[in-house]
C-alpha cells in the first residue's frame, strides 16, 4: 500500500468497520489525524492531509463533506464548554461521547475562503460519572 | 422532512423566493461563492449545530440583514437520501441506502448540498415545496 493510499485507506476502512458509514466520518478522521500528527485542509479543490506542513496525502473528501466535518468539531465544541468556539472556526476541547474520559483538541476553520482542521490528543478528564463516584459534584468541576 | 437553515432575514427572503444559491457572495468572502448549503433536520439532534445558533453568528456578522431567522422548507425524503449519497460515495463507494438516511439524520442531523444532481433536483423541486420564514428567539 502506498503512503498515499495510507491515510484515505484506513479512514474507509475504519467508516466501514464501525458500522456507522458516513456517521462515523468526523470521529474517525479526527483519531487517524491525531495518530498522524497532522492537518488537513481543503486547497486547491482538494482535500489533503499534510505532516509537518509539508507534502500532502489527498483525501477523498469534496468540500462540502470537510465542511461536514468542520461542523460537527463546531459543536462537539459547544457541548464541552459552551462559547468556546464560533461555527466558523476557534480552538476547543471536545469528546466523542459524553461518558468518555477522553479530551482531543482541535483548531479548525470553517468558512468560505478557508477550511482546516488539526486536532491533538489532550489530558485524562475524569467524565462526570467518574467524578460523582469519586463523590465530586457536577458543580466542582 | 423538514429542513432548517439558519441565516439572516434578507438572505432568507430570496432563499424562499429562489431557492439556494450556490454562487452566493457572501460580503468579505473575497469573491468566493457558497458553493453549498447546509441544514439541520427538525426533530433530530443538531448535531452540526443548530440551526438558531448559525443564524445569530451570520446576523451577528452582517448587522444589517434584518436580524436572525430560520428558513425552513419540507423536502422529500429521497432528495435529502440523494445528497446524503452523493456525500458518502466520494468516500465509501457504493452505500446501502437505508443506513445511509439513518447516519445522516440519526448522527448527524443535518445534510449538505452542493453542486450535483441531488442540488440539480432540489432546485427543480424548490418552488413547489412548502416552505417558511421563522423568527428565532
Amino acid at each position: 500500500m502506498s503512503e498515499r493510499e495510507g491515510f484515505a485507506e484506513r479512514l474507509k476502512a475504519a467508516m466501514a468497520a464501525s458500522g456507522e458509514g458516513l456517521g462515523g466520518l468526523f470521529d474517525h478522521l479526527v483519531k487517524l489525524l491525531i495518530e498522524e500528527d497532522g492537518v488537513v485542509e481543503f486547497r486547491d479543490g482538494r482535500c489533503l492531509m499534510r505532516r509537518d506542513g509539508v507534502g500532502g496525502e489527498e483525501l477523498p473528501l469534496t468540500k462540502g463533506a470537510f465542511r461536514i466535518v468542520l461542523a460537527r468539531a463546531a459543536a462537539l465544541c459547544e457541548e464541552f464548554a459552551p462559547g468556546s468556539v464560533s461555527p466558523y472556526g476557534g480552538e476547543g476541547r471536545l469528546r466523542f461521547a459524553p461518558d468518555d474520559g477522553v479530551v482531543h483538541r482541535i483548531s479548525f476553520v470553517n468558512t468560505t475562503g478557508e477550511q482546516r482542521l488539526e486536532a491533538w490528543r489532550e489530558e485524562f478528564v475524569p467524565a462526570p460519572a467518574e467524578r460523582l463516584a469519586e463523590g465530586l459534584s457536577p458543580a466542582a468541576r | 422532512m423538514w429542513l432548517l437553515h439558519g441565516t439572516t432575514l434578507r438572505r432568507a427572503e430570496r432563499i424562499i423566493r429562489v431557492g439556494p444559491d450556490l454562487r452566493f457572495v457572501e460580503p468579505g468572502a473575497a469573491g468566493l461563492p457558497a458553493e453549498n448549503i447546509t441544514f439541520a433536520v427538525e426533530g433530530h439532534p443538531a448535531c452540526l449545530g443548530s440551526a438558531a445558533r448559525y443564524a445569530a453568528d451570520k446576523s451577528s456578522n452582517f448587522p444589517g440583514e434584518g436580524g436572525p431567522v430560520v428558513v425552513a422548507v419540507d423536502v422529500p425524503d429521497e432528495l435529502v437520501m440523494a445528497a446524503a449519497k452523493e456525500l458518502a460515495e466520494g468516500i465509501l463507494g457504493p452505500v446501502d441506502e437505508a443506513g445511509l438516511l439513518v447516519a445522516v439524520v440519526g448522527m448527524w442531523g443535518g445534510i449538505l448540498f452542493e453542486k450535483g444532481p441531488a442540488f440539480a433536483a432540489l432546485m427543480a423541486a424548490w418552488p413547489g415545496l412548502p416552505k417558511e420564514i421563522r423568527s428565532v428567539p
